[in-house]
């Protein structure tokens, strides 16, 4: 199921990711354009979430795992239960490749993420990032570990999700190079193991590919 | 004035201390009074959440730990060293993968921060066993702790929203009296 990639077919698809990023930043609206170029202030968010020792048991407790592009940010919902108020958006990607689960490429799959504040005028505020990682931008290539959304939540989604992300953990931008990288922030201060997703930072797809595959077949 | 005053003493009077392990080394507290307050916009959260908080910040903060805490009726104080309440709490339905979160919205120099806000997962169908853990686990994020640890107690997995004695021992040696 793992896609060899050499250096020349990374090349090739850096320049396909680039034209494809140029394609959806066409194609958003005004809105999601003012998001991607809403670079500057972002604020911290820790959030519960589960967490796993290994590749494999990450791997198991997934129902899909997928390497793809995010495609758009649908509109979601509103969180406004407090002094703040904030966007959760529906992060859509298109799969390049499934690492294990049911699903074929091309698809589009989708799973919830809160993306920034709302200002007092309804515009997008400070970016939020969760336990550090960025939300994933049109046009990121990703691999993310995804569950199926239970049908009790997100029902109030403009556009409802069809997964959630399984752990923080399982979330990596790959790099030109064809390596994962986690964003997550490191609380370890060099002592004791970093979380998984840390540790997991570097792999070569492939590998990572061959291990998940591996794992979903055990 | 004379409770400002009073309450600023009482803010510069905590010393932190280094952070005995790697599982309390997010940001923590602006100093060892933990003030806080309800920010909700529904007014279902008092009556649901505003006991469980109150228990844990009353009868687990306070009583076990060197951290001693006030609920307060500002949101910003002008006269005090540290101006914002500690903590803003309110609940609401948040996104998968399910769970409380905090978010440190005056972040200080260094790792310190002046006002958390902690958003409980608002899930009518949890026993209250489960809110008042949820309720503990973040309370301590406020106060330094990370995720990781598994040993039980608030942040390692409960049950029922105790501090255990590693909690404690971490909450001290940041807080210690």
């Amino acid at each position: 199921m793992a896609q060899k990639r050499t250096s020349s077919s990374s090349r090739r698809l850096f320049v396909l990711m680039v034209t494809a990023g140029i394609l959806v930043a066409g194609c958003v609206g005004a809105g999601e354009r003012a998001r991607l170029e809403d670079g500057g202030e972002v604020i911290e968010r820790t959030s519960e979430y589960e967490r796993f020792e290994s590749l494999e048991e990450m791997a198991v407790a997934s129902d899909l795992v997928v390497l793809g592009h995010v495609q758009r940010w649908a509109p979601g919902r509103t969180l406004s239960g407090g002094e703040t108020r904030s966007e959760v958006v529906t992060v859509q990607i298109i799969i390049d490749q499934v690492l294990a689960g049911d699903a074929r490429p091309g698809d589009v799959v989708s799973f919830p993420w809160e993306a920034h504040e709302l200002r007092p005028d309804g515009e997008p505020g400070r970016t939020i990032l969760v336990e550090g990682i960025r939300p994933p931008a049109p046009g990121q290539e990703l691999v993310v570990f995804l569950r199926e959304l239970p049908p009790d939540q997100e029902r109030d989604a403009v556009v409802r999700p069809t997964h959630y992300v399984a752990t923080f953990d399982g979330v990596f931008t790959v790099t030109e190079n064809g390596v994962v990288r986690s964003e997550l922030q490191d609380f370890s201060e060099g002592e004791g193991l970093p979380r998984l997703g840390i540790r997991l930072t570097g792999l070569r797809i492939e590998e990572l590919s061959r291990q998940v595959a591996q794992a979903a077949g055990s | 004035m004379v409770v400002a005053i009073l309450l600023g003493v009482l803010a510069t009077a905590g010393a932190s201390s280094p952070a005995i392990a790697h599982d309390f080394s997010g940001r923590y507290a602006d100093s060892s009074l933990h003030t806080w307050w309800n920010g909700s916009a529904r007014s279902y959260d008092v009556p649901v959440w505003g006991p469980m908080v109150a228990d844990i910040m009353d009868n687990e903060i306070e009583r076990k730990t060197a951290v001693r805490t006030a609920k307060v009726s500002y949101h910003y104080r002008s006269g005090l060293r540290y101006p914002y309440v500690d903590i803003s709490w309110w609940a609401d339905d948040l996104p998968a993968p399910k769970g409380g979160k905090t978010t440190c919205e005056r972040p200080l120099s260094g790792s310190a921060c002046d006002h958390w806000h902690v958003v409980f997962d608002d899930d009518p169908g949890q026993p209250v066993d489960g809110k008042r853990q949820k309720v503990c686990h973040e309370i301590l994020h406020t106060l330094g702790a990370d995720d990781g640890s598994n040993d039980g107690g608030c942040i390692g997995g409960g049950p029922e929203g105790k501090l255990n004695a590693h909690d404690i021992a971490h909450i001290n040696g940041k807080y210690g009296r």
